[in-house]
């Protein structure tokens, strides 16, 4: 008999149709993967089975909990089961916790909630939680508040609140998506340990296929709020039936063709060709806030002497995890930021400087792609007129001139000349990427700077990307510094890497060398913790 | 917290000084000679000049100004031209009529307007909540001193429950006092009131949207136990910010008040400085309300502090 | 971020003026704030009766098909008055929000764009500003010059012009580390340049929600000060002033005292309306979903 039984559950909120004909069930101590693209309504799902969906919305069909009907029980009965029966983890560490109050008062408020047990026994459950979770109260005592904690260590706190009274069924959203790759895999396996210790069933919902793989005993594929293909996880993976699980497997191993061979460090300094950019020793510092009236402690070194080549045509990965430096180097190399010391020269130009001339004219052959499609446009504008934002430095060009260079790097990217007229807000996730990519070109640019491009889209629409990429990279021999966390982009795409670590490359060389012999227990660390699917299924 | 709230006092302080080189200098560029205008127009030169000397007017003005604060500081505000009394003994005797009345509103409004705006957000949509607000818009547009005629003119000249005006003074305990400031305290606060539950009932909203709201209600906590344990006090830090602010519309409001309800306060005593050209109550009066201000809002500041984790580690 | 209303992304203006005008406080606060307007515009040309000439023995008169509101204790016709006070009324209000955006926001921009020393003196002016209330800077400024309409319309516009470099800073706070902005920095754009090009448009629509708000506290505080005898002199008209002659006369004609504050009212109440459509209008997190 099943633990949660859902069937048919339809969903609508306002007019709209979120969720259609939704069956799935999951088995005492059983792990479901629930997997989807943005927009899918697996989070709305898992929502429903919590009866915490938004206003507005109307259900139908039946959500059957160990025998007690979700859809039709009391407010009463829900908050019985909420937290005591089920539990949640959320995807946002950041904000799900309460920041004005202490962690150890979070997680006993349910237990004194559920078994009216008295302040001090639920603080020592607490304490124990904690302690399971990882976070011994040694180190980390009750009384510390959110803010106080990394999201690594705030997700295990949350993963404590929902755990904390052994629920029969643990819903995670997303769990791990906000956090660094390192931190992912140890929380994984946080959970794969505890739904085992415990005999919990888990819904797990994820985009990520490697996730799935590695954790789920069965698998249910969501699109458009509907189940398209559901079964055993290892088969479901292997063998790919459905041709929508099959494009998301294949999207998400996707290699761009690379025409020509990839260039490498060593083989162009044996050429003794001269480098596109060439970075010695470069140190960039951050001023630390003030303690006290007058004590200032030492500045924040982000970037602590750091040397490399870009070759033109070349493509360099930097990898690291959050804070490590990656981003204020690319803001130093787009001259945004003065180093502290050492040199920078691009095309011959030395950007470290601050001579005002040098970086205008390397900002002519330097442009820089951002993360998120949403916030790298100015609402207000029209494509035309964002697109041509860099010819701002080519005071020359005519109004003509520029329209036409607008047209061309629309085309190049595979949008319209036609798009000029229309705004931002008009396009697709994918779409503005293209845009951003555009603007990026107008110029023709030999460097473009990619700042974890592809991170923010669907797999199918990254691929899609990488291909665009690959494909400018080797019609106009532009060099790339693809910053990103994602290790499985960067080996579809790159030559060479750096593996950057508070401030310092701990590793380089060819991509391939790099991530399959890795020397560095840093850069060890890292491959092992990448969620892979194929590696995933090779292993089950 | 003790970072933060030093650096908050030494801002207050600072602000504290800069408005008082305000105040001194507004009133140094003022035409007349106060010498002049307590002796009259048939005064001689030479006792003018007298007059300038034993006032310390002759100094250079830096000297006067350091003088002016010192005196602040140790509570000696000098001697009124008009009335030949210490201006503290006149600004104390005023302020027993003010400030009773400024933290009356105060309470009043702080009384009325949060739960008014937590009840709104906690039924929102509701035609309850509907209702508060039209009321609360409504509440918001009113004028207070027209709201003050209204009042009087309902409980004091047709229901006559209520002085129309007047103080009697706190000699005779303090229930006849208080029923005389009750009106003005009323006026005062409504209005204030109507836009302090707006801004709570908006901060409370926004507060129920967040994740950790989401987090405590997977917990299985219900509604109204969400509401108040985990909405409430992060929804209070907008409100302080607004409280603060309202503080020195109370006190612009109370100087107006007290016109229209005859009550002997600060208000009346600037007013009638003011046409007497009593410079120096003027002066320490104006400097009294700036600096209640800035104490008001260093006390919002720091009790963000309390309110907020945050800003105590900071 | 998220406690900000941005600009919402441009659409046809026939797509605005629908979701407009099924705004109700829009439509209701724009037919107030326009009737109002067009009242003062009109009392330039014509009121019910000339307000210069003094007939006494029509004192005090309770409102009637000749005198719509009354008259007062110099048996003028209060409706004139009314027409002919909102002209103050509106003036002053206007110019004092004038001055508080023609200061305050490039204030407030300069103070986010250049940080450090800058945005610090930036608020710390804003903190001494807000320590003295627009009625304490009208006491000094009075004082000094004497009573005037002036006096109002500076004693309100020096307390606008922190609110509106607060609502300025924060707003483009909250864009400066937008991706577009760094975009157009890597295109070698100054901040000059972003700020007109980039935050401004951005945050016009929050200056104008701000703009009407401070436009009815305007009202409130010019019926304030010249209710005290700080504002407008007789014997030109003013709505505060109107009512400070009414209390006296309050027992004998209440009538003097309505009809003066219910302008005031309506007329704020309008403006609150449309200021409250206006942020319904503009913000981008009601129309995000389309």
């Amino acid at each position: 008999m099943a633990l949660l039984a859902i069937r048919d559950l339809g969903l609508t909120i306002g007019r709209q149709p979120i969720l259609k004909d939704v069956s799935l069930a999951i088995e005492p101590g059983e792990v479901l993967g629930l997997v989807g693209e943005s927009g899918s309504g697996k989070s709305l799902t898992a929502l429903s089975v919590m009866r915490l969906l938004p206003h507005g919305s109307v259900t139908s069909g039946s959500i059957d909990f160990a025998g007690t009907e979700i859809l039709a029980a009391s407010e009463a009965r829900m908050c019985a089961l909420r937290g005591d029966d089920i539990g949640m983890v959320f995807q946002e560490p950041m904000t799900a916790l309460n920041p004005v109050k202490t962690i150890g008062e979070q997680i006993a408020e349910g237990i004194r909630l559920h078994t009216g047990a008295s302040r001090a026994e639920a603080a020592a459950r607490a304490a124990q939680m904690m302690e399971r979770v990882g976070l011994p109260v040694a180190d980390f005592p009750l009384s510390r508040f959110p803010h106080q904690l990394s999201g690594g260590q705030r997700q295990r706190v949350v993963i404590a609140i929902a755990c904390a009274l052994n629920p029969r069924l643990l819903i995670a959203d997303e769990p791990t998506t906000a956090l660094d790759v390192t931190i992912q895999a140890q929380i994984l396996d946080l959970l794969r340990d505890l739904v085992r210790e415990r005999s919990m069933a888990l819904l797990l919902i994820t985009h990520d296929l490697g996730v799935v793989a590695g954790m789920a005993d069965r698998i249910a594929v969501m699109r458009s709020g509907e189940i398209l293909d559901h079964g055993p996880a290892v088969p479901l993976l292997r063998q790919r039936r459905h041709p929508y699980t099959r494009r998301l497997a294949e999207a998400s191993a996707h290699v761009p063709t690379r025409r020509g061979a990839p260039i490498l460090d060593r083989a162009a300094r044996a050429e003794a060709r001269r480098p596109l950019l060439e970075v010695r020793e470069l140190v960039v510092q951050y001023p630390a806030a003030r303690r006290g009236l007058f004590r200032r402690p030492p500045p924040f070194r982000a970037v602590r002497g750091v040397s490399f080549d870009i070759y033109s045509g070349q493509t360099m990965a930097l990898v690291g995890e959050s804070g490590c430096g990656k981003s204020t180097l690319a803001r130093t190399i787009l001259g945004l930021q003065r180093p502290a010391s050492g040199t920078l020269v691009f095309d011959g130009l030395d950007i470290a400087s601050g001579d005002g001339q040098a970086i205008a004219a390397a900002r002519r052959e330097l442009q820089i792609v951002f993360q998120d499609p949403y916030g790298s446009f100015n609402p207000r504008h029209r494509v035309e007129r964002l697109v041509a934002e860099p010819l701002f430095l080519r005071p020359e060009l005519g109004r003509a001139e520029k329209q036409e260079r607008v047209a061309r790097a629309l085309e190049a990217v595979g949008l319209s000349a036609g798009d000029a007229a229309k705004y931002p807000h008009e396009f697709s996730g994918g779409q503005r990427q293209r845009l951003a990519i555009a603007r990026a070109l107008v110029n023709r640019p030999k460097l473009i700077i990619a700042d974890e491009p592809v991170s923010a889209l669907d797999v199918s629409i990254r691929a899609q990307i990488l291909d665009l990429l690959s494909d400018l990279r080797d019609r106009f021999g532009i060099a790339y510094l693809f910053i990103s966390h994602d290790l499985s982009v960067v080996r579809a795409l790159c030559d060479e890497v750096l593996v950057m670590r508070q401030g310092e490359f701990v590793e380089r060389g060819p991509v391939d060398e790099v991530f399959d012999r890795p020397s560095h227990p840093y850069t060890r660390e890292l491959t092992a913790a990448a969620p892979d699917l194929e590696r995933a299924l090779a292993q089950a | 917290m003790t970072r933060y709230a030093l650096n908050r006092l030494l801002v207050g302080l600072a602000t504290l000084l800069v408005a008082s080189v305000i105040v001194f200098s507004v009133m140094e560029i003022l035409p007349g000679d106060p010498a002049r205008l307590m002796l009259g127009i048939n005064a001689t030169e030479d006792a003018v000049v007298a007059l300038r000397q034993q006032m310390g007017l002759d100094q250079p003005v830096v000297l006067r100004y350091l003088h002016w604060i010192g005196g602040m500081v140790v509570g000696d505000l000098g001697r009124s031209y008009t009335y030949s009394v210490p201006v503290l003994e006149l600004v104390a005797e005023r302020a027993a009529v003010s400030l009773p009345l400024a933290i009356l509103s105060l309470l009043l409004l702080t009384v009325v307007a949060i739960p008014v705006g937590i009840f709104a957000a906690a039924r929102r949509g509701s035609a309850a909540d509907a209702a508060t607000m039209a009321v609360s818009q409504i509440g918001v547009a009113i004028p207070n001193f027209w709201f003050a005629l209204l009042l009087v003119y309902l409980f004091a000249v047709w229901l006559r429950l209520v002085p129309a005006g007047g103080f009697p003074g706190w000699s005779a305990g303090p229930w006849p006092g208080l029923k005389a400031l009750l009106l003005p305290a009323v006026a005062l606060a409504l209005p204030q009131a109507a836009i302090l539950s707006r801004v709570t009932r908006s901060a409370m909203i926004d507060v129920l949207g967040e994740d950790y709201i989401r987090t405590a209600r997977a917990k299985g906590l219900p509604r109204a136990q969400v509401l108040w344990r985990h909405a409430l006090r992060n929804a209070l830090i907008p409100v302080l910010t607004i409280l603060g602010l309202q503080f020195a519309y109370l006190i612009a409001g109370t100087i107006i008040i007290e016109n229209v309800f005859y009550l002997p306060g600060l208000g009346r005593l600037i007013f009638q400085a003011i046409t007497q050209r009593d410079l120096i109550v003027v002066e320490s009066v104006v400097m009294l309300l700036v600096a209640s201000v800035i104490i008001v809002n260093l006390i919002v500041d720091l009790s963000y502090a309390i309110v907020d984790p945050r800003l105590r580690a900071a | 971020m998220s406690d900000l209303a941005f600009a919402a992304p441009p659409t046809g203006a026939a797509t605005f003026l629908r979701r407009a005008l099924r705004n109700r406080s829009f439509v209701t606060g724009l037919a107030i704030t326009a009737l109002v307007a067009l009242v003062a515009l009109v009392s330039f040309f014509w009121t019910p009766y000339d307000i210069t000439h003094l007939p006494v023995a029509e004192r005090m008169k309770p409102p009637s098909a000749s005198n719509l509101f009354g008259t007062d204790h110099f048996g003028r016709d209060i409706f004139s008055m009314i027409m002919i006070g909102s002209r103050n009324s509106i003036a002053v209000a206007l110019i004092a929000v004038g001055i508080g955006m023609g200061i305050g926001v490039p204030l407030g921009c300069a103070a986010a764009a250049r940080g450090g020393w800058l945005d610090e003196a930036v608020m710390r002016f804003n903190d001494i500003v807000f320590a003295f209330p627009a009625l304490l800077s009208a006491i000094m400024i009075t004082a000094i010059f004497g009573p005037g309409a002036v006096n109002a319309i500076i004693a309100i516009g020096i307390f606008n012009i922190p609110v509106f470099a607060r609502v300025a800073r924060a707003g483009a706070l909250a864009l400066w580390p937008r991706e577009f902005i760094m975009a157009a920095r890597v295109a070698g754009k100054g901040a000059a340049r972003i700020t007109v090009e980039h935050i401004l448009p951005n945050i016009v629509s929050l200056l104008l929600v701000q703009g009407t708000i401070q436009f009815a506290l305007g009202i409130l505080a010019e019926a304030g000060l010249s209710y005290v005898g700080l504002g407008a002199q007789p014997p030109m008209p003013s709505w505060g002033r109107m009512l400070f002659d009414a209390q006296t006369r309050m027992m004998v004609a209440p009538h003097l005292a309505l009809f003066p504050g219910f302008a005031i009212v309506i007329t704020v109440l309008g403006l609150n309306l449309l200021g409250d459509g206006l942020r319904d209008l503009l913000d981008p997190r009601l129309n995000r979903e389309r």
